[in-house]
């Protein structure tokens, strides 16, 4: 009398892992979707005071530029150096709308330079900043803050 | 005389999950130990500042008066720390100098008159010391917008205040 093949008889219960390998997999891609890596223009570093009558963002907000101001004053910036004068603010500044892509005009006019500015910042290097936005030709400005309730 | 085909058993593919699921929690670890939730952000807008009185050449025209704005200053001072020290809010209605608290500024500036349907008639200038914290200046703006006015200036206090 022959045995067909496995000699030794043993049983083996394997679970189905095909569908926790499905739910995993579900939250890996959640959690990709949602993991921001532009963390330079949403700098970390810089604390935003709290405002209650902040309006909050809308998806039309979209054609924009980062200015992050630290406590100290420094302008943080995507790309480069901190920068630590007006020159250097409207220099970069005026960079970044030559680079636009429908030009230097277009961008003076539709790109929305958003400040956010540590709470400890001062006020003399907020107005400075607001100064160099307005003198290197941008019309439209912003200030951040966080909205009430979130922290 | 036909061959029978030998059925031969069905060949059994058993792909390998486990190592797939052990680098599909690897993956999901990474993810969620970088994961930083950002606190939600809002906005508030500002008009530019005017450019010095110098550089702007005089109107050709005197502006009439309905086109004229109420204009209002409101003067935040700040300690050498940066906090608020005291607050002023000068206008045609008249000129306070002693406000000691923000909930004593909204009650003035609620009572700032507003033309029906022309709140764009009434301008607020925030006039901050130049060590005032940004916070405290957030919270000046807080306040202009509670009391109706959604735009404001800024400008720096001039030499001998703050």
């Amino acid at each position: 009398m022959s045995h067909g093949g496995g000699g030794s008889g043993e049983q083996s219960a394997e679970p189905d892992l095909t569908a926790l390998l499905d739910l995993v997999l579900q939250l890996v891609m959640f959690f990709m979707l949602i993991t921001n890596f532009v963390t330079d223009e949403l700098s970390d570093k810089i604390k935003l005071p709290i405002a209650t009558q902040a309006k909050p963002l809308t998806a039309k907000d979209t054609n924009f530029m980062y200015l992050n101001v630290d406590k100290f004053g420094k302008v943080l910036v995507s790309n480069g150096e901190p920068k630590t004068s007006a020159e250097e603010i409207r220099f970069y500044l005026r960079q970044a709308a030559k680079n636009h892509s429908k030009g230097e005009k277009i961008a003076f006019e539709e790109v929305t330079v958003i400040i956010r500015a540590d709470k400890e910042a001062r006020f003399l290097h907020i107005y400075s900043t607001i100064m160099a936005i307005k003198t290197s030709g941008f019309k439209k400005l912003q200030l951040r803050a966080e909205l009430a309730g979130q922290s | 005389m036909a061959r029978k085909k030998k059925n031969e058993p069905p060949i059994n593919i058993a792909v390998p999950i486990v190592p797939m699921l052990d680098m599909s929690f690897q993956l999901l670890s990474f993810f969620i130990i970088t994961f930083k939730p950002m606190p939600t952000e809002g906005q508030l807008s500002i008009n530019l500042p005017k450019l010095d009185a110098t550089d702007q050449p005089p109107p050709l025209e005197p502006i009439p008066p309905e086109d004229k704005k109420d204009e209002y200053t409101v003067s935040v001072y700040s300690s050498s720390t940066g906090e608020l020290a005291l607050l002023g809010l000068k206008g045609p209605t008249g000129n306070l100098e002693n406000i000691r608290s923000l909930n004593e500024l909204l009650s003035e500036m609620k009572k700032i008159p507003k033309p029906e349907g022309k709140a764009d008639k009434v301008s607020i200038t925030i006039e901050a010391a130049n060590d005032l914290n940004y916070a405290r200046l957030i919270e000046v703006m807080d306040l202009c917008k509670k009391a109706g006015f959604d735009s404001v200036n800024l400008m720096p206090m001039k030499r001998g205040g703050g």
